[in-house]
């Protein structure tokens, strides 16, 4: 069964073109021979037939399937009812992943945005603006794993009184003698946060390069006139620049809030959900495919998607909107 | 439309011809947990066979093979061959109807001269030989740094020594400065197995190797008084900040491979290590310039109660069939025999062919795991690996937790017992 894939590739290639242009052939023959106002109709459906069965088997089916799968048991065989939405919303573990995932969506979100923004303005007004701005989003280019472990050695600890290899007990052992260090992520006060700083650390250059460009996008001249009508720069940034931006600030809010809801890698690397970090994704990963329960496993993934379709209807809708507006 | 019917047909002929390619199974597909030395270990174990036979075999390794196998079993493209760290998985796969059934494929005669009937016994399901064990360990060895005893005036333990002597050594490391243990129970995605091992050991010297079978067939309560004594025997250790190096901070932060690393630092931190034999090798790497047994050694788990002194806990990986290839019968053969078993033999793995010499062992101390092994009365296996997925992996996290807080023993265990009633009913 060892098929020779770069045969294969090739092939699709070739095939899928060829089979694309005699679709078209053998539709447009059809609507020839319909009348022309058959035709019309029908045309538009030929063409956008091909995307919509892709979309169908790749996208529609599954997610259906999954809600089917999500009420019934562990191997797919039996109806449960909603036995698999009783155990998330019961069991003690699910509690602290939701709790978790709360948590994540709050701080995650909030600081992102908090910071993305104060980055934007800063440095808006310095000369090295484009310097400062590559280093905040220096780290959207390293890949969630890679953040994990990098972090990993950041937190890293060794016991008070020999040397710190982790970076953070380094620096906070050396700025305050009397400080203890702290296993940042085996330690349930601390540990979800210092998750969370990991995140935060990868996705407030995004939040920045997209807030940066609303700014520069309102115009000099507004600004110019509040300043020669006496207004400061903070009643400035409150009264103008923050309402002109709101647009640019819902799309990246909504946008950070789709990608923390699914945070994985993080969790996963770092302490594998252990001491009370886990959180939905992971769970999910580990009923599917460490315990093979297909159906709480489905569960959470619906859980997952309901979750994140008003966010996602918030942005289409503001998304229509400014297709109108434009 | 007849040029259009032409190609259409062209085109489903040159499909036809890449799919039914029959591609001569030249190459051998075999999944594993096996990196670094381990990796370049089997490549050189299989390079005689590649030579002899002309059939390829391709490594694919990860850490998350629990994971992988499974995606890759529901996806209907397993690998051909696969070594699972544990026999908790080689029964789903066998029970689930995914395995090939090893007498097919064996040459029995060979098969019974080279394994002993313990070993043949936990690769078997529902009566069929389904596994062949190899790179075994013993776990629970307590290893030591003989130059630390000789310097603070200690006395080395005995093999016969008991877990009263051992609380007293360790009282004895308290008052010269040291830790007695050094733990580290981190490992990525199976982080805590390290205290399993630990449980496993004491569990098996308080209640015997027939309650310890109960145990991992889930059919013994988690919250048992059984069970609850081994917790808090390790508590005794664990639980007590005097008693490990760096404190559960520490414990949980460190990885299993450098938690030896206190014995061997200078000044000496700490004077005991808890860990299979494999951890030689870890040693080794970390510290070039060790000699075994001058510079570092082991004893036996300390006996709890006299009855189950002679027990000995092992591990393995075991290797399961997908397919059944002339091919594939070709390369199990060989990976089974002791010649191909002899190559792991050098990098402290322990053959589970008893026909593989002691002299193919590069080093005393393995040497005498490997003696100990072959003779022991009562071999059992890991039991958090005998146990279902779920279940081990809610055991690796408790240990996380108690390590972090021993006085939540009762609602670790309780939590614990949740998991066994579901994953047992």
């Amino acid at each position: 069964m060892h098929t020779n894939y770069i045969l294969v590739a090739v092939v699709a290639l070739a095939v899928i073109p060829i089979f694309l242009w005699a679709y078209l052939m053998i539709t447009e023959r059809i609507a020839a021979h319909a009348s022309r106002k058959a035709a019309g109709i029908l045309r538009p459906w030929f063409w956008i037939l091909p995307a919509v069965s892709l979309l169908i088997i790749f996208l529609v089916y599954p997610v259906v399937n999954t809600v089917v799968l999500s009420f019934m048991d562990a191997r797919s065989e039996n109806f449960v009812g909603l036995q698999n939405y009783l155990y998330i919303f019961s069991d003690s573990g699910m509690l602290v992943v939701l709790k978790n995932n709360l948590l994540w969506l709050v701080f995650f979100t909030l600081v992102c945005l908090m910071l993305g923004l104060l980055i934007a303005v800063l440095s808006d007004r310095v000369k090295y603006e484009s310097v400062a701005k590559a280093c905040i989003f220096l780290p959207m280019a390293i890949s969630f794993v890679a953040a994990g472990v990098i972090w990993r050695f950041m937190y890293e600890f060794r016991p008070a009184g020999t040397p710190q290899i982790g970076t953070v007990n380094a620096i906070l052992t050396a700025l305050f003698p009397n400080f203890e260090p702290k296993a940042w992520l085996f330690n349930r006060s601390t540990n979800n946060i210092a998750l969370i700083v990991v995140g935060i650390w990868m996705w407030t250059g995004f939040a920045m390069v997209i807030l940066s460009a609303g700014l520069k996008g309102i115009s000099e001249d507004v600004l110019e006139a509040a300043r020669i009508d006496g207004a400061g720069e903070i009643a400035i940034f409150f009264k103008i620049i923050l309402p002109l931006m709101m647009p640019t600030i819902t799309v990246v809010a909504t946008t950070l809030i789709i990608n923390v809801l699914k945070v994985f890698d993080i969790v996963y690397v770092m302490t594998n959900g252990n001491l009370g970090t886990e959180v939905i994704a992971n769970r999910m990963y580990k009923e599917m495919f460490n315990f093979r329960n297909y159906g709480r496993a489905s569960a959470i993934a619906t859980l997952l998607l309901l979750a994140i379709i008003p966010v996602m209807i918030m942005n289409l809708k503001r998304f229509n909107a400014e297709e109108k507006n434009g | 439309m007849k040029r259009t019917v032409l190609i259409m047909f062209l085109m489903a002929a040159a499909l036809g011809v890449v799919f039914a390619a029959p591609a001569g199974q030249k190459t051998i597909n075999f999944l594993g947990t096996w990196g670094g030395q381990e990796a370049d270990v089997f490549m050189a174990m299989v390079k005689p066979f590649e030579e002899k036979t002309g059939i390829k075999v391709e490594l694919e390794s990860t850490r998350d093979l629990d994971a992988v196998i499974t995606t890759r079993v529901e996806a209907g493209n397993p690998p051909d061959i696969a070594a699972l760290p544990g026999p908790g998985k080689l029964v789903e796969l066998a029970q689930g109807g995914k395995l090939i059934e090893l007498s097919k494929i064996l040459d029995m005669k060979e098969f019974d001269k080279n394994y002993s009937s313990g070993w043949k016994t936990l690769g078997t399901v529902n009566g069929k030989l389904y596994g062949v064990f190899m790179k075994a360990a013993i776990k629970g060895l307590v290893w030591y740094d003989p130059v630390t005893f000789r310097d603070k005036g200690l006395t080395v333990p005995t093999n016969d020594w008991t877990w009263t002597q051992m609380m007293d050594l360790s009282k004895q490391a308290i008052s010269k400065g040291l830790a007695p243990w050094a733990i580290g129970v981190e490992s990525g995605s199976a982080s805590g197995w390290v205290g399993t091992d630990w449980l496993e050991n004491i569990f098996l010297r308080v209640n015997g190797p027939d309650k310890y079978r109960d145990w991992y067939e889930g059919k013994l309560s988690w919250t048992s008084p059984e069970v609850k004594k081994a917790w808090e025997t390790w508590g005794q250790i664990i639980a007590d900040p005097k008693m490990i190096y760096g404190g559960s901070g520490y414990v949980n932060s460190t990885n299993f491979g450098n938690a030896a690393a206190p014995l061997f630092a200078q000044p000496p931190q700490a004077l005991l290590h808890q860990q299979a034999s494999f951890i030689q090798g870890f040693i080794t790497t970390q510290f070039p310039t060790l000699k075994p047994v001058q510079d570092f050694n082991f004893v036996a788990f300390p006996s709890i109660d006299a009855k189950y002194s002679k027990a000995v806990e092992s591990a393995a990986d075991v290797v399961g069939v997908f397919r059944d290839t002339p091919e594939i019968r070709q390369f199990v053969n060989y990976l089974a025999s002791a010649e191909a078993q002899a190559f792991w033999a050098p990098t402290g793995a322990l053959a589970t062919n008893r026909n593989v010499p002691l002299s193919a062992y590069s080093d005393e101390l393995t040497k005498r795991a490997a003696d100990i092994l072959n003779k022991s009365e009562i071999v059992v296996f890991d039991a958090s690996d005998m146990m279902k997925p779920e279940m081990n992996a809610a055991f690796w996290s408790a240990i996380v937790s108690y390590v972090d807080n021993p006085k939540q023993l009762d609602s670790i265990l309780a939590g614990l017992e949740k998991v066994r009633r579901e994953a047992y009913k």
